[in-house]
């Protein structure tokens, strides 16, 4: 037990130490990056991605995946918007039915995977993404919306002390993540049920349900990044559903340490792969970096994580078998 | 555990490094030749600068950098720079014209870090920029797409819809020349929602009835900006009207030149004389209008349009009146300026 936590603090020690070098370097390129307005800057831009990953991570350690969020909240957002059109002023009731709408998507996606036996999540959140994409323009009337109230915006407009209010509840999202995860039966029945499926049904875990918490997760993750990108942006627009939202989500959970093989990923590991890829765009931007190269930089960086992730892998399973070798000897 | 450590320092060693090497390459990268004496000629919004008159930053954020229409928006941003000494300038922009979200991170940044003296954004989305630069103390400048913000000073460009009416118009005197009775016009679009793509429709539609013509606004087709997504479309119109149509306009070149040559791939009677406008006029369509394949398209001024923006920015740094709307103009290339058009892009030297 105690070397299996070991090998988790090392698996994120590695994204950690990236991170770290990739802001020194940052620091002295640009003598802009390490002031206290950009560091906000950056930490205002991860909250999206950070709040997706959260429920694009539930999703991988179970060996699913949601390729959903990104429209998911495009589509809250827009709702949203349609409402306000409508001439709705009240925030509380808007956040409301903002959640219910994207709680209620990644319920559907849940169900379509537990209880319809829909085969890979991969086909059914696919063909949400596309339904939620169309269904945004169609609310909207294919328009651009603003003037929402500033409730509603708060989430993703307000600052204390300039620290943005967002990456606030990021962090608050995330401790509890990881105590459900880590400390609690139903964190556990997530990892067991992306380690081995046969095995979890055996042990008595109602596999089917606890894939569809992690769906519906997903989706009321969703539902808040749509509230933090209304309020960071002051518009909804339908056309945002196909930006690749989804991807930037996977990335964020693959650097931190998940597999698409299921059974692994931590909250830790998951927010600073977020804080890299929003540090890598950040930098880019200040150094004027042509977007051409910044695509390919942060695929590289993509393929060397996982790069990493395999070949710590393979040295583990060397280890064991030696440790396994000499115990026998 | 060591050995971990150090291979997940070289990876990220590897990618700082890439950054690094692509921030100097990108800086060096400054065109060369740069006829400035038309763009000075037509420069009548301001008087040029004096150059060392102070030493000024501009930021420049494009709607991408990766499209033809861009990089002469860059040139031409860079050759004020190259010309005047004092005045640098930092062009930048997302992967793709619906990177709606990169562009507001990069504004944002850029803001935040207080290294600029003045800023010209070409918005994405208009109502996302005024968002994020309400209450900016530094002067703000709008290019290409108008932002309505109080804080935005001036805008140079050509709006969209100007363009696009101008071009429908000469499209309809194009179809009554080739001998259409009865002018039907289709347009196949770029991405639904977007607000370029919506301004050059309501252009096309102004432009269409406003001279005759009638706009089937109940037929126009979605093509997400895209060639293949085109021919489709083209395919589809050609199902529903096999009599044939008068005027094909589309949101840009691509998908323009490839409904043409859909249609005359399959070389129906109907499509004979069809008129298929484009937008942009960038060299490839240029090319294919003088060879016959497109009947022609509207080319918006970019390099003209950039030079200009920052020529108004360094007079307002400069303490100068300058104008709240700064025209670049637009062209409607046909296939008798086709060749001078694709001679002044060259001239670019991009």
């Amino acid at each position: 037990m105690k070397n299996s936590k070991l090998g988790g603090l090392s698996s994120y020690l590695g994204t950690l130490g990236a991170l770290l070098i990739l802001c020194v370097v940052l620091t002295i390129a640009s003598p802009n990056f390490m002031t206290y307005s950009n560091i906000m800057s950056v930490l205002k831009q991860t909250s999206f991605t950070a709040l997706l990953s959260t429920g694009m991570l539930l999703c991988l350690i179970t060996a699913g995946i949601d390729l959903s969020v990104g429209a998911n909240a495009t589509f809250c957002a827009c709702i949203l918007g349609m409402l306000v059109k409508g001439g709705m002023t009240n925030p509380v009731i808007l956040i409301i039915i903002a959640l219910v709408a994207g709680t209620c998507i990644g319920l559907i996606n849940g169900t379509l995977l537990t209880r319809l036996h829909l085969p890979h999540p991969f086909v059914s959140t696919l063909g949400m993404k596309n339904f939620l994409w169309g269904a945004a323009l169609l609310v909207t009337g294919s328009q651009m919306i603003s003037g929402f109230p500033n409730g509603v915006m708060a989430l993703g407009s307000a600052t204390i002390g300039g620290f943005p209010v967002s990456f606030i509840v990021v962090v608050i999202i995330y401790v509890i993540m990881h105590i459900v995860l880590t400390r609690t039966a139903l964190g556990r029945s997530i990892y067991c049920a992306g380690g081995n499926m046969e095995a979890t049904r055996l042990s008595g875990i109602d596999a089917a349900n606890v894939l569809t918490f992690c769906y519906a997760l997903s989706g009321f993750m969703a539902a808040i990044a749509g509230l933090v990108s209304v309020g960071r942006s002051g518009i909804c627009n339908g056309a945002n559903a196909i930006q690749p939202y989804d991807t930037d989500a996977i990335a964020s959970c693959v650097i931190g340490g998940a597999s698409f093989m299921g059974g692994k990923g931590t909250m830790f590991g998951t927010i600073i792969g977020a804080l890299v890829i929003a540090t890598l765009r950040n930098g880019f931007t200040l150094l004027s970096v042509d977007s051409a190269v910044q695509n390919m930089v942060l695929g590289l960086v993509i393929i060397g994580a996982v790069l990493l992730d395999v070949t710590r892998e393979s040295m583990a399973a060397k280890a064991r078998r030696k440790e396994a070798a000499a115990k026998a000897a | 555990m060591k050995k971990r450590l150090f291979a997940a320092l070289l990876a990220g060693a590897v990618a700082v490094s890439m950054v690094a090497c692509g921030g100097s390459g990108s800086g060096s990268s400054s065109s060369s030749s740069a006829p400035a004496a038309d763009a000075a000629a037509t420069g009548e919004a301001a008087a040029p600068a004096e150059a060392g008159d102070g030493e000024y930053k501009i930021d420049v954020i494009c709607k991408t950098l990766s499209s033809e229409y861009w990089t002469y928006i860059q040139a031409g941003a860079e050759a004020y720079a190259k010309e005047h000494p004092g005045v640098t300038v930092d062009v930048k922009g997302p992967p793709s014209e619906t990177s709606y979200d990169e562009q507001m991170n990069m504004i944002q940044t850029d803001l935040g870090s207080g290294a600029y003296d003045g800023y010209i954004i070409a918005p994405l989305q208009a109502d996302t920029v005024k968002t994020l630069i309400a209450g900016t103390d530094k002067p703000i400048m709008a290019l290409d797409s108008r932002i309505d913000a109080p804080e935005v000073i001036s805008f140079i460009g050509t709006g969209n819809e100007e363009a696009a009416k101008a071009g429908a118009a000469a499209a309809v005197e194009a179809a009554k020349a080739a001998g259409w009775k009865e002018i039907k016009c289709i347009e196949i679009a770029g991405v639904q929602g977007d607000g370029t793509n919506t301004a050059r429709m309501n252009g096309y539609i102004a432009g269409i009835e406003e001279n005759g013509g009638d706009f089937l606004e109940d037929e126009v087709q979605y093509a997400d900006a895209v060639a293949d997504k085109a021919v489709t479309c083209m395919e589809g119109i050609m199902s529903n009207h096999p009599e044939g149509v008068a005027i094909i306009c589309a949101n840009n070149d691509d998908m323009a030149l490839a409904a043409a040559n859909k249609a005359a791939e399959l070389g129906l009677e109907g499509y004979k004389n069809t008129i298929f406008l484009g937008f942009d006029g960038q060299i490839p369509a240029a090319q294919a209008i003088l060879d016959g394949k497109m009947t022609m398209s509207t080319a918006q001024n970019p390099y003209n349009m950039a030079y200009k923006a920052v020529e108004t920015m360094v007079a307002y740094l400069n303490g100068e009146q300058v104008d709240p709307v700064v025209d670049s103009g637009y062209t409607i290339i046909t296939k008798d300026n086709a060749q001078e058009h694709i001679d002044t892009l060259n001239s670019y030297g991009k």
